[in-house]
């Protein structure tokens, strides 16, 4: 079997960069990683989702992670007022630089929540690995053992 | 402020398609101001020129740096290590700053990344005017 094609068969992995009030208090960490369910996520706090800026998700792209989901607050209850929305803006500007450059923009997405448990937070995760699965792999994770 | 914007994707992909290592150069002057070349404009570009080149089987090393004037000699100074380290250079400064580099650092090649549009006013974030085109014949006022 060709190295491409057994990457294509690994569980996508998913790294998710969350608003610390994404999470529920009982459950705050700054970073985990689990695989459950057909996913490997990958998950990161941050103070805010404003705080994720454009060269982050690509690096994170680039460094093979076959999709990033950003988990911000409601519009209306972001504490930093505009900080979810400037995420929001960010990912659909990603969305379009990804197409320009042959890529799928379903590497890429943002939902809105407000204190999840970490098993929601995987869910969330599972949902863009389904939208990504059907990709295969990340072209950039293709190779790399080579 | 000098205003430039990134050319398209596609130009600047051609364009590093037969190197294999170059230096991707941001100036945090105007074109930081303007979002098209400062140093998150570089840190954007990087991986995404990588990521593209990838996708078509290149394997490129691309280095960034951005300096605080790219119009300036003893700014551009600082990169001749870097740059004779690489193949190619592509600039998203304005243009000042690419011929700044190209004049120190000739014969290496140096490629524009950034189309150099005009001398505007910010109206509002994310809006700018062209208030001024360098004519050298000055009715304004």
């Amino acid at each position: 079997m060709s190295n491409a094609a057994q990457q294509v068969e690994q569980d996508p992995e998913v790294v998710l960069l969350y608003c610390q009030h994404g999470i529920c208090d009982e459950a705050k960490a700054s970073a985990w990683s689990q695989d459950a369910g057909g996913v490997s996520v990958r998950a990161v706090m941050m103070p805010c989702s404003s705080k994720i800026e454009v060269p982050y998700i690509l690096k994170i792209l680039e460094s093979g992670a076959d999709a990033v989901e950003i988990v911000a607050c409601p519009e209306k209850s972001c504490r930093l007022l505009t900080g979810s929305l400037r995420a929001e803006k960010r990912v659909a500007y990603i969305r379009d630089l990804l197409k320009k450059i042959g890529y799928c923009p379903e590497r890429v997405g943002i939902s809105r929540k407000l204190a999840q448990k970490p098993d929601e937070l995987i869910e969330i995760a599972g949902k863009r690995a389904d939208a990504v699965r059907p990709l295969g792999a990340n072209p950039m994770k293709i190779g790399e053992n080579k | 402020m000098i205003f430039a914007e990134w050319k398209p994707l596609d130009e600047l992909i051609e364009k590093l398609k037969p190197y294999k290592k170059v230096l991707l150069v941001g100036c945090a002057t105007c074109v930081a101001e303007c979002a098209a070349g400062g140093e998150k404009e570089v840190e954007t570009l990087a991986p995404l020129l990588r990521m593209a080149l990838k996708k078509q089987g290149r394997e490129i090393e691309i280095l960034t740096a951005t300096l605080e004037k790219q119009c300036e000699w003893e700014f551009v100074e600082a990169l001749a290590e870097k740059v004779a380290a690489v193949e190619a250079v592509m600039s998203i400064a304005c243009g000042i700053g690419v011929q700044a580099l190209a004049e120190r650092f000739d014969p290496k090649p140096v490629y524009p990344g950034v189309n150099t549009s005009a001398l505007t006013i910010r109206e509002e974030a994310g809006l700018w005017s062209a208030r001024c085109a360098a004519c050298g014949d000055c009715v304004l006022g």
